[in-house]
């Protein structure tokens, strides 16, 4: 199933948008236990206790650390490192990578996969053939927001990502 | 009248020309019948007198058209004498390439001098630019404005030449730029008259302009480069070297949903029911025969008791209404973000013709280019394109989820704003017709007491006063 075939912003399991390559570390699925990285799934992810903000949690192979726990992908570089940014009550962060690879989808999966990992919801899907990938969730008394876009080269520019992410009290005051 | 013309040439701007002093003492102390009209004297000694090299572009464009210029000095300044030559024309020196020309003529009326001095490869504008903000040392800016004939840069300004002769002398100088050539046009008074003729300045400028736009047009490929282009040229202090721009789109901010309306929450107490106020019912004129005066004035009760009264009005009683609570301003709404649609940066290229009339018009060697160098610097563009659109996002997103949770509560402090300026307004109101209706009350109360009008005896209700809202009805 190719990417294109996939419907806009679809729920993926955490499994499927593993892409990492084992390493027996227990904060890893069992990859025999994995979903195929194009079965279009949705998990329930286990609520992460109440008041206890969890991070995302980086996968095996290593990557250059982003932030909130995230490391790049395979096949990408870092073009700017997190950087901070806040208005009102709402607190974010942003990162650039440049994609040195040919497998856009590897690099969304992995990230998609971090994210999962930490308990967020994922979900995955192209938009003029930019790969994006959303993810929120609850911790504690804080929403927290992700999006991935995995965008292809052009206008003179390499493929890129641009990873956003932000913050916001879970009720409005 | 003596007036004197000066003009340079520079890249790409007009720049305040500078007039030598000696010349505007010339002006001040000959007259205007004996001008001494001599070229400054070069103080390049690599110029008139250096060794003899080949005539750049820009030094044959101006020799020609000092010629021209000198030629049709007649048709738009009144002069008997002229004079093309190589001089100084600039009081920043270094700023000028090879070229430099002057002319001067002068009459009866009056003398001019326009100076045309080539500046290096696409820094005319910015040379402009800098001699507008900094006359020649001695002579003092008296005002500046835009200049008047549309050039793509230039001004205008009164300078007050230092005091070295019987009286100080004031010149009107009009610089500009059209491609790499500044130009200055520079008009000066003599015998006292300190003003010289502003349409003998239009003229000169407007002649001379259109000579060199004329002459530039077949070598010079951009007539109008800007104060940025100066930064292509190794000779300019802030060198860059050419970076064309690149517009990148940014790509939409991630979606955020319009917030609810809040849930209408009242605030303010209920608007009292209008209720009929018997005591404000007007009293009907009295019949004929009956005693003037209340009923029983000085008893206690209604002293008009027994007089025929109009219906009550219906009124709502002001004292009824609740203090409203008090609300703050709600402000300005808040306006949903909006996002850049692209991002601009600048890609090093190479350079190969140069900004303005280019690298050979003033014979300049195009600056080398170092191909592992240049792919750095596009890389490092490259990069800075992507946080830029990538921190551009962020930025609107963030705004946005902040304004989608502001958003709301100014909603919510706007309605009840609202509801208190109904409330009040209800309020207002009342007063309004209570007070009216008192009014009345009090002029029925008048009318009875007059008695019986002989020419309205029976007047129509319409025209009664409305009731009053004085409660109680006691006058």
């Amino acid at each position: 199933m190719t990417r294109t075939t996939r419907l806009l912003l679809l729920a993926v399991t955490v499994a499927a948008a593993t892409g990492c390559t084992p390493s027996g570390d227990a904060a890893d699925p069992d990859p025999t236990q994995a979903a195929p990285t194009d079965q279009v799934t949705t998990q329930e992810t286990t609520p992460a206790p109440q008041g206890t903000p969890q991070a995302p949690v980086a996968g095996p192979h290593g990557g250059e650390p982003i932030a909130d726990g995230l490391v790049t992908p395979p096949g990408t570089v870092l073009v700017e490192p997190a950087q901070t940014v806040s208005q009102g009550d709402v607190t974010g962060w942003w990162a650039a990578l440049e994609v040195t690879g040919d497998d856009l989808d590897a690099v969304a999966d992995d990230l998609g996969a971090q994210l999962a990992r930490a308990g967020l919801q994922v979900q995955i899907g192209t938009v003029d053939d930019v790969v994006v990938v959303r993810a929120e969730g609850v911790t504690g008394q804080v929403v927290r927001h992700y999006d991935v876009q995995v965008i292809p080269a052009g206008q003179g520019l390499p493929a890129q990502v641009q990873i956003l992410a932000a913050a916001e009290p879970a009720v409005a005051p | 009248m003596t007036v004197a013309v000066a003009a340079a040439t520079a890249a790409g701007a007009f720049a305040l020309r500078d007039v030598e002093q000696d010349w505007a003492r010339v002006v001040t102390d000959q007259g205007a019948h004996n001008l001494d009209l001599a070229p400054t004297p070069d103080p390049d000694p690599a110029g008139p007198t250096g060794p003899e090299v080949a005539p750049t572009v820009a030094e044959q464009v101006t020799a020609e058209l000092a010629a021209t210029v000198a030629a049709d000095l007649t048709a738009w300044w009144p002069v008997t004498a002229t004079a093309a030559t190589t001089g100084q024309v600039a009081c920043h020196p270094g700023t000028g390439a090879p070229g430099r020309v002057q002319v001067t003529g002068s009459g009866p009326d009056g003398a001019v001098r326009v100076d045309l001095e080539p500046a290096p490869a696409g820094t005319a504008t910015a040379t402009v630019t800098a001699r507008a903000q900094s006359p020649c040392p001695g002579h003092r800016l008296a005002r500046s404005s835009a200049h008047p004939t549309g050039a793509p840069a230039g001004f205008t300004a009164t300078v007050t030449a230092p005091p070295t002769g019987p009286g100080k002398v004031t010149l009107t100088q009009v610089t500009w730029s059209r491609g790499d050539v500044l130009v200055t046009v520079t008009a000066a008074t003599a015998d006292g008259q300190r003003t010289p003729d502003r349409d003998l300045v239009a003229a000169a400028v407007a002649a001379v302009d259109g000579a060199v736009l004329a002459a530039l047009a077949p070598v010079c490929p951009d007539l109008a480069p800007t104060a940025a282009d100066a930064t292509r040229n190794p000779a300019w202090p802030g060198y860059t070297g050419r970076r064309d721009p690149l517009a990148v789109t940014v790509p939409p901010v991630p979606p955020v949903p319009d917030p609810d309306a809040p849930d209408p929450a009242r605030v303010v107490p209920q608007v009292p029911d209008p209720a009929p106020v018997p005591d404000l019912a007007p009293l009907l004129p009295r019949p004929q025969g009956d005693q003037p005066g209340p009923q029983g004035e000085d008893e206690a009760g209604d002293p008009w008791d027994g007089a025929a009264r109009g219906p009550a009005p219906v009124l709502v009683d002001p004292a009824a209404f609740a203090p409203a609570p008090q609300v703050g301003d709600p402000g300005r709404e808040p306006v949903r973000p909006t996002a850049p649609t692209t991002v601009t940066f600048h890609v090093p290229a190479p350079d190969p013709d140069g900004p303005g009339c280019g690298w050979a018009f003033t014979g300049q060697d195009a600056p080398g280019v170092d191909v592992d160098e240049l792919a750095a610097a596009r890389e490092h563009a490259a990069r800075q394109a992507i946080a830029d659109a990538t921190g551009a996002r962020a930025r609107t997103w963030v705004a946005t989820l902040d304004w989608a949770r502001t958003w709301p509560r100014w909603a919510a402090a706007k309605d009840a704003a609202d509801q208190v300026a109904a409330y009040e307004q209800a309020r207002a109101e009342a007063t309004a017709r209570w007070e009216q209706a008192t009014a009345a009350w009090q002029a029925s109360v008048d009318a009875w007491l007059a008695g019986p009008t002989p020419t309205d005896p029976d007047p129509d209700p319409g025209d009664e006063p409305d009731p009053d809202p004085t409660p109680g009805g006691q006058p």
